[in-house]
């Protein structure tokens, strides 16, 4: 409001509301989509598969079994919430986070090879994939602040190396034997409808990543310079900020927080404690996806993060289910395809604004009654 | 000295089989990169044509019909980038990461429904693209033998290069060529010249679609005999990587895509003889991609639109 106006801006200006304008719009077409394909595959069974995914809960008949579906939903978002984290992160800096999969490889694989060839404790094999991460992460940053390469196209490259490299590494130490590995403690949450109830420290965890995330980059000093570097490195520079290191700082704390999610998934059953081929793929693209769903801010990326993990069970319920019960990684396969289009779908409305807007501004170069306006962040 | 000359000729043979995916893939990336449009969705259009490539030569028996299709599937992806990026002026890169899911991700889907499997079905030797000048060469001779090694190689090799040759020639002796390098340097002077800026993208865009997908299919009906999730895992982003080393010109990548060819000939040379590790060595190709990108980024004189959404002066 200034002078008395309200300069056409109102509540649902701001960035927030257009993010859910865009991204609301952007995952009903993408389920229609996916709905369709759906029925594609399977035309007599389609009804039922796509209520299942819509609603996973409709097969639960008490409320046990609903809070047993709602831990499982919640559990395997982790490594997507921190993922969406990452690339969220990474992304204020002004880079995409292709690399986020090489990093949760990695992170994965290093949490992997402390537990269960080395026999270390669960925190050394978390500090590792941390660590593992941030490194890979910084590397991307570097080569992007250094030598200005791409950061989508060595992004992707390093993702083959770190997917070769863990293979390389954790494949011939595979097998039985060794000591059981050390997983991260359940959280136990007390009897509730007659039973014992656990949960993995992940979701806390994620809970307060999502907030330290948020808080950083809105409260923080180094916050601010990110924000800046990544609406335009030049200005920032002139500001008195180091543009390149900012960028590779970023970046470590990026591929931190996707080793960190890897470590979250792989550590936290001892009974399971392997890194599938698809995982990293899985979880670095719905994070990408979930982060620009979310918008700017950490809570709508991890909100996304979480809204897909749900379709993704009642995805992986509808597989069991339906006609593709024997084929392995339907539930990847189909979510990351679901992924592709709300992205695609979400950059193109994105694009359409833009140009619109574009268009707005060529038509009345001066507004009366301007002033100073707030540099609105990149999109 | 006959084990030297043979390991050569084995040493060539894969360089030049693994370069003419990548060379189909780079060439397609000039005609978007070259446009103006950022092309990152090379990746999943290669799965694309890799996917229906294969399909189709193991349902009709033809390997040519199945490679265009593999093409025709490829420009399909182009034309939705395209639709994207030029006609609605979407992020060129995000759209392209999105292509690079929703590629490897609908044909997977589409193949567990006609395989009930993420694999397709294996080719046989009749389906698969044929090689040529097999038998002409006498192999009891050591030249014999190293000019079969080298020579006796799939159609779609020999192919590549007559494509090179041609795309060369549309980009620097053809209107069409001057056309197409104007889009990417000052669209709003082509505009002004009566040029349709916007279909002049859009049909490169096409068209990268279109050779990415025939790099795709030449993977799986040509060095390998079935379509795998993991058949095409980082090719495209090599290809993308050879025209930057190339500067955005046919002929460099070329040489670029020659030089990848090289290192993932060496990776399949090596796992044969030595006792390294096919992981760490499969790792080759890329450390070399990374290595040619932080040498070459700077010295590439990039199209100056390039990457720049062209809205027309209405």
């Amino acid at each position: 409001m200034r002078d008395g106006k309200n300069n056409g801006r109102n509540v649902f200006s701001g960035a927030w509301a257009r993010d859910i304008a865009l991204s609301v719009p952007s995952a009903a077409l993408a389920l229609l989509f996916c709905a369709a394909v759906l029925w594609l595959l399977d035309p007599s069974g389609a009804g039922r598969e796509i209520r299942t995914v819509l609603f996973p809960f409709r097969a639960d008949r008490d409320a046990a079994a609903r809070l047993s579906r709602t831990v499982g939903i919640l559990t395997g978002s982790v490594p997507v919430v921190m993922c969406a984290l990452s690339v969220l992160f990474v992304r204020r800096a002004g880079m995409l986070n292709i690399g986020a999969a090489g990093q949760y490889a990695l992170g994965g694989g290093a949490a992997l090879y402390l537990a269960t060839v080395l026999g270390m404790p669960w925190w050394a094999a978390l500090a590792a994939s941390v660590l593992a991460g941030g490194v890979w992460g910084a590397a991307a940053g570097l080569l992007k602040a250094r030598y200005r390469v791409d950061a989508v196209l060595s992004g992707a490259v390093m993702n083959c190396i770190a997917s070769a490299a863990v293979g390389a590494v954790l494949a011939p130490a595979a097998g039985p034997g060794g000591a059981v590995p050390s997983a991260i403690p359940a959280l136990r949450l007390g009897s509730l409808f007659g039973q014992e109830w656990t949960i993995t420290p992940g979701i806390p965890a994620a809970l307060l990543t999502a907030l330290g995330v948020g808080l950083f980059l809105s409260r923080t000093r180094f916050g601010h310079e990110i924000r800046a570097v990544g609406i335009d490195g030049g200005r920032g520079l002139y500001c008195g900020m180091r543009e390149k290191r900012v960028l590779v700082l970023s970046a470590f704390i990026g591929g931190a927080l996707a080793g960190m999610g890897a470590s979250m998934a792989c550590l936290a059953d001892p009974s399971r404690m392997r890194l599938s081929d698809g995982s990293a793929l899985y979880a670095a693209a719905c994070g990408l996806t979930a982060a620009f769903m979310g918008g700017q801010g950490a809570a709508g990326a991890s909100l996304a993060a979480v809204l897909l993990g749900y379709i993704s069970d009642g995805i992986g319920e509808a597989s069991r289910a339906g006609r593709f019960a024997s084929v392995p990684a339907f539930r990847e396969v189909f979510t990351v395809c679901l992924c592709g289009t709300l992205l695609l779908l979400r950059t193109v409305l994105s694009g359409i604004i833009a140009g619109r807007r574009a268009e707005r501004a060529r038509r009345e170069p001066y507004r009366s009654g301007g002033g100073i306006q707030k540099t609105k962040d990149v999109q | 000295m006959t084990d030297f000359i043979n390991t050569l000729g084995i040493m060539l043979y894969a360089t030049l089989i693994y370069t003419a995916p990548l060379l189909y893939a780079a060439l397609g990336s000039c005609f978007s990169e070259v446009s103006g449009v950022v092309n990152i969705g090379i990746e999943g259009m290669m799965t694309a044509g890799a996917f229906a490539g294969t399909v189709v030569a193991y349902f009709t028996g033809s390997p040519w019909i199945g490679f265009l299709c593999g093409g025709l599937a490829g420009a399909f992806f182009g034309m939705l980038h395209a639709l994207a990026t030029v006609k609605l002026g979407a992020d060129q890169t995000i759209a392209g990461t999105a292509i690079n899911m929703l590629g490897p991700g609908i044909v997977i889907m589409i193949g567990m429904v006609i395989f009930n499997s993420t694999d397709s079905a294996p080719l046989n030797a009749s389906q698969k693209i044929p090689k040529l000048f097999t038998g002409v060469f006498d192999t009891s001779t050591v030249f014999g033998r190293f000019m079969d090694n080298v020579f006796a190689t799939y159609a779609s090799t020999y192919l590549v290069f007559l494509v090179a040759l041609l795309v060369w020639f549309i980009f620097y002796k053809t209107r069409f060529g001057l056309r197409l390098r104007a889009c990417g340097e000052h669209p709003q002077a082509c505009e002004t010249l009566g040029i349709n800026v916007i279909v002049m993208r859009f049909v490169c865009v096409c068209i990268s679609g279109f050779l990415s997908g025939l790099g795709g299919a030449c993977v799986t009906m040509a060095i390998s005999t079935q379509f795998r999730p993991i058949s095409i895992v980082g090719q495209g982003f090599i290809a993308i990587a050879a025209v930057i080393f190339g500067k955005f010109r046919p002929q460099g990548a070329l040489i670029g895509c020659l030089l990848f060819g090289f290192c993932s000939g060496l990776k399949v040379v090596l796992g044969g003889s030595s006792g390294v590790d096919m992981q760490l060595l499969s790792m080759i190709p890329y450390v070399v991609t990374v290595i040619v990108l932080v040498l070459f980024v700077g010295k590439s004189h990039v199209p100056s639109a390039n990457g720049k959404p062209y809205i027309k002066t209405k």
